[in-house]
Protein backbone atom coordinates (compact mmCIF):
# COMPACT_ATOMS: atom_id res chain seq x y z
CA UNK A 1 0.00 0.00 0.00
CA UNK A 2 1.64 3.62 -0.90
CA UNK A 3 1.11 6.27 1.23
CA UNK A 4 1.14 9.64 -0.41
CA UNK A 5 1.49 12.64 1.92
CA UNK A 6 1.01 16.70 0.28
CA UNK A 7 1.27 19.86 1.88
CA UNK A 8 -1.37 22.39 0.55
CA UNK A 9 -1.56 25.96 1.84
CA UNK A 10 -5.13 27.41 1.42
CA UNK A 11 -7.26 24.78 0.43
CA UNK A 12 -8.88 21.99 3.19
CA UNK A 13 -6.87 19.76 4.47
CA UNK A 14 -8.49 16.21 3.32
CA UNK A 15 -7.32 12.77 3.67
CA UNK A 16 -8.07 10.23 0.95
CA UNK A 17 -8.69 6.29 1.24
CA UNK A 18 -8.70 4.41 -1.62
CA UNK A 19 -9.36 0.56 -1.50
CA UNK A 20 -10.29 -2.49 -3.37
CA UNK A 21 -12.10 -4.04 -0.65
CA UNK A 22 -12.67 -2.68 2.96
CA UNK A 23 -10.50 -4.94 4.94
CA UNK A 24 -10.19 -4.71 8.69
CA UNK A 25 -6.71 -2.56 8.96
CA UNK A 26 -8.50 0.28 6.73
CA UNK A 27 -11.69 0.15 9.01
CA UNK A 28 -9.23 0.75 11.78
CA UNK A 29 -7.83 3.66 10.05
CA UNK A 30 -10.97 4.89 9.29
CA UNK A 31 -11.96 4.65 12.76
CA UNK A 32 -8.90 6.12 14.45
CA UNK A 33 -9.60 9.31 11.76
CA UNK A 34 -13.27 9.60 12.77
CA UNK A 35 -12.20 9.27 16.45
CA UNK A 36 -9.94 12.82 16.13
CA UNK A 37 -13.06 14.86 15.29
CA UNK A 38 -15.78 14.87 18.20
CA UNK A 39 -18.56 12.57 17.86
CA UNK A 40 -21.73 12.75 20.40
CA UNK A 41 -23.07 9.64 21.96
CA UNK A 42 -27.28 9.40 21.08
CA UNK A 43 -29.46 6.77 22.51
CA UNK A 44 -32.65 5.52 21.01
CA UNK A 45 -35.13 2.64 21.17
CA UNK A 46 -32.36 1.19 23.60
CA UNK A 47 -29.75 1.48 21.11
CA UNK A 48 -26.81 3.68 21.09
CA UNK A 49 -25.41 5.74 18.15
CA UNK A 50 -22.55 7.25 17.13
CA UNK A 51 -23.64 10.90 15.42
CA UNK A 52 -21.29 13.23 13.06
CA UNK A 53 -22.18 16.98 14.86
CA UNK A 54 -22.51 17.75 11.09
CA UNK A 55 -25.75 15.58 10.54
CA UNK A 56 -26.72 17.38 14.14
CA UNK A 57 -29.60 20.43 13.97
CA UNK A 58 -29.55 21.31 17.50
CA UNK A 59 -29.66 20.27 20.94
CA UNK A 60 -32.87 20.36 23.61
CA UNK A 61 -32.98 20.20 26.97
CA UNK A 62 -35.90 19.36 28.37
CA UNK A 63 -36.64 18.60 31.85
CA UNK A 64 -32.96 17.73 32.50
CA UNK A 65 -32.65 15.29 29.79
CA UNK A 66 -30.89 16.38 26.48
CA UNK A 67 -32.31 15.39 23.27
CA UNK A 68 -30.44 15.70 19.88
CA UNK A 69 -32.16 16.35 16.46
CA UNK A 70 -30.55 15.38 13.24
CA UNK A 71 -33.12 16.18 10.26
CA UNK A 72 -35.50 13.96 10.97
CA UNK A 73 -34.50 11.47 13.81
CA UNK A 74 -33.98 12.52 17.47
CA UNK A 75 -31.90 10.90 19.82
CA UNK A 76 -31.32 10.87 23.89
CA UNK A 77 -27.84 12.31 25.21
CA UNK A 78 -26.03 12.15 28.15
CA UNK A 79 -24.05 15.11 27.77
CA UNK A 80 -25.40 18.48 29.42
CA UNK A 81 -25.69 21.39 27.09
CA UNK A 82 -23.49 23.51 29.04
CA UNK A 83 -21.35 20.16 27.60
CA UNK A 84 -22.52 20.49 24.10
CA UNK A 85 -21.24 23.79 24.21
CA UNK A 86 -17.87 23.38 25.23
CA UNK A 87 -17.67 20.15 22.81
CA UNK A 88 -18.61 21.60 19.80
CA UNK A 89 -18.50 24.97 19.79
CA UNK A 90 -15.22 25.19 17.09
CA UNK A 91 -17.81 22.76 14.93
CA UNK A 92 -20.42 26.07 14.63
CA UNK A 93 -22.84 25.05 17.52
CA UNK A 94 -24.11 27.74 19.88
CA UNK A 95 -26.58 28.37 22.26
CA UNK A 96 -29.53 30.04 20.94
CA UNK A 97 -31.82 30.05 23.86
CA UNK A 98 -31.74 28.72 27.51
CA UNK A 99 -32.78 25.28 26.83
CA UNK A 100 -31.45 25.29 23.33
CA UNK A 101 -27.98 24.51 21.13
CA UNK A 102 -28.07 24.94 17.58
CA UNK A 103 -25.57 24.65 14.20
CA UNK A 104 -25.11 27.53 12.63
CA UNK A 105 -24.56 25.70 9.48
CA UNK A 106 -27.93 24.25 9.28
CA UNK A 107 -29.50 27.33 9.60
CA UNK A 108 -31.04 28.83 6.27
CA UNK A 109 -32.42 31.70 7.52
CA UNK A 110 -32.79 34.19 10.29
CA UNK A 111 -35.25 36.84 11.33
CA UNK A 112 -34.49 39.81 13.27
CA UNK A 113 -37.94 40.66 15.00
CA UNK A 114 -39.66 43.05 17.77
CA UNK A 115 -37.61 42.97 20.94
CA UNK A 116 -33.98 42.14 19.27
CA UNK A 117 -34.76 38.35 19.14
CA UNK A 118 -34.02 36.29 16.24
CA UNK A 119 -36.15 33.94 14.72
CA UNK A 120 -34.05 30.97 12.70
CA UNK A 121 -35.65 29.24 10.17
CA UNK A 122 -32.95 25.51 9.59
CA UNK A 123 -32.86 23.71 6.76
CA UNK A 124 -35.61 20.97 7.71
CA UNK A 125 -38.25 24.01 8.08
CA UNK A 126 -38.33 24.28 11.70
CA UNK A 127 -38.11 27.33 13.13
CA UNK A 128 -36.02 28.34 16.61
CA UNK A 129 -36.05 31.76 18.43
CA UNK A 130 -33.03 33.06 19.39
CA UNK A 131 -33.37 35.42 22.21
CA UNK A 132 -32.03 38.42 22.81
CA UNK A 133 -29.47 38.03 25.11
CA UNK A 134 -27.80 35.22 22.56
CA UNK A 135 -29.17 36.72 19.55
CA UNK A 136 -26.02 39.61 20.31
CA UNK A 137 -23.02 36.93 20.87
CA UNK A 138 -24.60 35.05 17.66
CA UNK A 139 -23.71 38.51 15.70
CA UNK A 140 -20.53 38.16 16.98
CA UNK A 141 -19.88 34.71 15.90
CA UNK A 142 -21.56 35.26 12.39
CA UNK A 143 -18.62 38.72 12.67
CA UNK A 144 -16.00 36.56 13.49
CA UNK A 145 -15.54 38.15 16.66
CA UNK A 146 -15.09 34.82 18.81
CA UNK A 147 -12.46 32.06 18.09
CA UNK A 148 -14.64 29.86 16.03
CA UNK B 1 -30.05 37.71 39.30
CA UNK B 2 -31.31 36.91 35.79
CA UNK B 3 -34.25 37.87 36.16
CA UNK B 4 -33.71 41.16 37.70
CA UNK B 5 -31.36 41.89 34.53
CA UNK B 6 -34.15 40.46 32.44
CA UNK B 7 -36.81 42.91 34.30
CA UNK B 8 -34.71 45.92 34.06
CA UNK B 9 -33.92 45.64 30.19
CA UNK B 10 -37.42 45.31 29.74
CA UNK B 11 -38.55 48.20 31.82
CA UNK B 12 -35.58 50.09 29.82
CA UNK B 13 -37.15 49.07 26.54
CA UNK B 14 -40.60 50.74 28.04
CA UNK B 15 -39.23 53.79 29.12
CA UNK B 16 -37.87 54.45 25.82
CA UNK B 17 -40.53 54.03 23.98
CA UNK B 18 -42.61 55.97 27.36
CA UNK B 19 -40.27 59.16 26.45
CA UNK B 20 -40.68 58.54 22.34
CA UNK B 21 -44.49 58.65 23.18
CA UNK B 22 -44.76 60.98 25.58
CA UNK B 23 -42.77 63.94 24.33
CA UNK B 24 -44.42 63.31 21.30
CA UNK B 25 -47.83 63.80 22.22
CA UNK B 26 -46.51 66.47 24.28
CA UNK B 27 -45.50 68.17 21.03
CA UNK B 28 -47.99 67.96 18.90
CA UNK B 29 -50.65 69.05 21.44
CA UNK B 30 -48.89 72.13 22.45
CA UNK B 31 -48.32 72.26 18.60
CA UNK B 32 -51.56 71.95 17.48
CA UNK B 33 -52.46 74.57 20.89
CA UNK B 34 -50.23 77.40 19.60
CA UNK B 35 -52.08 77.03 16.18
CA UNK B 36 -55.26 78.12 17.92
CA UNK B 37 -52.98 80.78 19.58
CA UNK B 38 -53.28 79.04 22.99
CA UNK B 39 -49.57 79.82 24.70
CA UNK B 40 -50.08 77.74 28.09
CA UNK B 41 -50.36 74.27 28.92
CA UNK B 42 -50.75 72.97 32.93
CA UNK B 43 -48.19 70.74 34.67
CA UNK B 44 -51.02 68.40 35.17
CA UNK B 45 -51.61 68.08 31.60
CA UNK B 46 -48.28 67.78 30.79
CA UNK B 47 -47.35 65.03 33.70
CA UNK B 48 -50.94 62.82 32.15
CA UNK B 49 -49.86 62.70 29.04
CA UNK B 50 -45.97 61.16 30.15
CA UNK B 51 -48.05 58.77 31.95
CA UNK B 52 -50.43 58.23 29.05
CA UNK B 53 -46.78 57.45 27.08
CA UNK B 54 -45.73 54.86 29.42
CA UNK B 55 -48.95 53.19 29.70
CA UNK B 56 -49.13 52.81 26.23
CA UNK B 57 -45.44 51.43 25.79
CA UNK B 58 -46.21 48.58 27.99
CA UNK B 59 -49.30 48.01 25.91
CA UNK B 60 -47.17 47.57 23.18
CA UNK B 61 -44.66 45.32 24.99
CA UNK B 62 -47.23 43.39 26.47
CA UNK B 63 -48.17 42.45 22.95
CA UNK B 64 -44.91 41.37 22.04
CA UNK B 65 -43.77 39.83 25.65
CA UNK B 66 -44.41 36.18 24.46
CA UNK B 67 -40.85 34.73 23.90
CA UNK B 68 -41.76 32.20 21.39
CA UNK B 69 -42.70 31.84 17.77
CA UNK B 70 -45.55 33.64 15.91
CA UNK B 71 -47.30 32.99 13.06
CA UNK B 72 -47.25 35.61 10.39
CA UNK B 73 -50.90 35.98 11.23
CA UNK B 74 -50.84 36.61 14.64
CA UNK B 75 -47.44 39.26 14.12
CA UNK B 76 -49.68 40.94 12.05
CA UNK B 77 -52.85 41.31 14.19
CA UNK B 78 -50.21 42.05 17.02
CA UNK B 79 -48.76 44.85 14.92
CA UNK B 80 -52.01 46.00 13.70
CA UNK B 81 -53.09 46.40 17.58
CA UNK B 82 -49.71 48.36 18.69
CA UNK B 83 -50.67 50.78 16.55
CA UNK B 84 -54.84 51.00 16.77
CA UNK B 85 -55.01 50.72 20.25
CA UNK B 86 -52.73 53.41 21.10
CA UNK B 87 -54.67 55.63 19.30
CA UNK B 88 -57.64 54.69 20.61
CA UNK B 89 -56.25 55.32 24.44
CA UNK B 90 -55.16 58.78 23.72
CA UNK B 91 -58.68 59.73 22.06
CA UNK B 92 -60.58 58.19 25.16
CA UNK B 93 -58.37 59.96 27.49
CA UNK B 94 -57.95 63.39 25.53
CA UNK B 95 -62.11 62.98 25.46
CA UNK B 96 -61.83 62.52 28.94
CA UNK B 97 -59.98 65.17 30.27
CA UNK B 98 -61.54 67.48 28.10
CA UNK B 99 -58.08 68.36 26.63
CA UNK B 100 -59.82 70.48 24.09
CA UNK B 101 -62.20 72.13 25.83
CA UNK B 102 -60.78 75.75 25.18
CA UNK B 103 -59.91 75.19 21.53
CA UNK B 104 -62.03 75.22 18.36
CA UNK B 105 -63.60 72.46 17.12
CA UNK B 106 -60.42 71.32 14.39
CA UNK B 107 -57.51 71.17 16.89
CA UNK B 108 -58.76 68.09 18.34
CA UNK B 109 -59.19 66.53 15.14
CA UNK B 110 -55.87 67.61 13.71
CA UNK B 111 -54.35 66.30 16.83
CA UNK B 112 -55.77 63.22 17.04
CA UNK B 113 -55.47 62.75 13.48
CA UNK B 114 -51.16 63.20 13.82
CA UNK B 115 -50.97 60.93 16.28
CA UNK B 116 -52.73 57.92 14.93
CA UNK B 117 -50.82 58.60 11.91
CA UNK B 118 -47.09 58.59 14.42
CA UNK B 119 -48.14 55.45 15.52
CA UNK B 120 -48.57 53.70 12.47
CA UNK B 121 -45.38 55.56 11.34
CA UNK B 122 -43.45 54.59 14.27
CA UNK B 123 -44.81 50.59 13.60
CA UNK B 124 -43.32 51.00 9.88
CA UNK B 125 -40.58 52.49 11.08
CA UNK B 126 -39.60 49.60 13.06
CA UNK B 127 -40.56 47.31 10.77
CA UNK B 128 -38.16 49.16 7.97
CA UNK B 129 -35.63 48.71 10.72
CA UNK B 130 -36.06 45.00 11.23
CA UNK B 131 -36.03 43.96 8.01
CA UNK B 132 -32.92 45.64 7.17
CA UNK B 133 -31.26 43.99 9.55
CA UNK B 134 -32.91 40.53 8.59
CA UNK B 135 -30.95 41.41 5.52
CA UNK B 136 -27.99 42.27 7.21
CA UNK B 137 -27.64 39.08 9.16
CA UNK B 138 -28.81 36.84 6.46
CA UNK B 139 -25.41 38.44 4.24
CA UNK B 140 -23.28 37.47 7.57
CA UNK B 141 -25.06 34.11 8.16
CA UNK B 142 -23.94 33.47 4.31
CA UNK B 143 -20.31 34.63 4.91
CA UNK B 144 -19.64 32.91 7.48
CA UNK B 145 -20.81 29.30 6.41
CA UNK B 146 -18.80 30.21 3.11
CA UNK B 147 -15.56 30.75 5.46
CA UNK B 148 -15.95 27.46 7.06
CA UNK B 149 -16.03 25.86 3.81
CA UNK B 150 -13.16 27.08 2.21
CA UNK B 151 -11.77 26.44 5.30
Amino acid sequence: MKIRTEQVSDQEEEIVIRYHVMRPGIAEVIEYLEGLSPQIMGRRDEADYLLRPSDIYYFESIENRTFVYQKQDFYQCGLSLAAVEQKLESQGFFRCNKSMVVNIHHIASLKSEIGSRMNATLDNGEHLIISRRYAKQLREILKGGTNR
Amino acid sequence: MNKIRKAIRREMDVEFFACTHGVSIIFMYGFVRWLDHVQEISFAMVVGMMILGYVISWFQKLLFIKEGEYTTKEYKKRGFLWSVVPSLLLILTGEFFQWFRENVWWTGILFYGIMIIYFFMVWWFLELFYEKDTEDINILLERFKQKKKIK
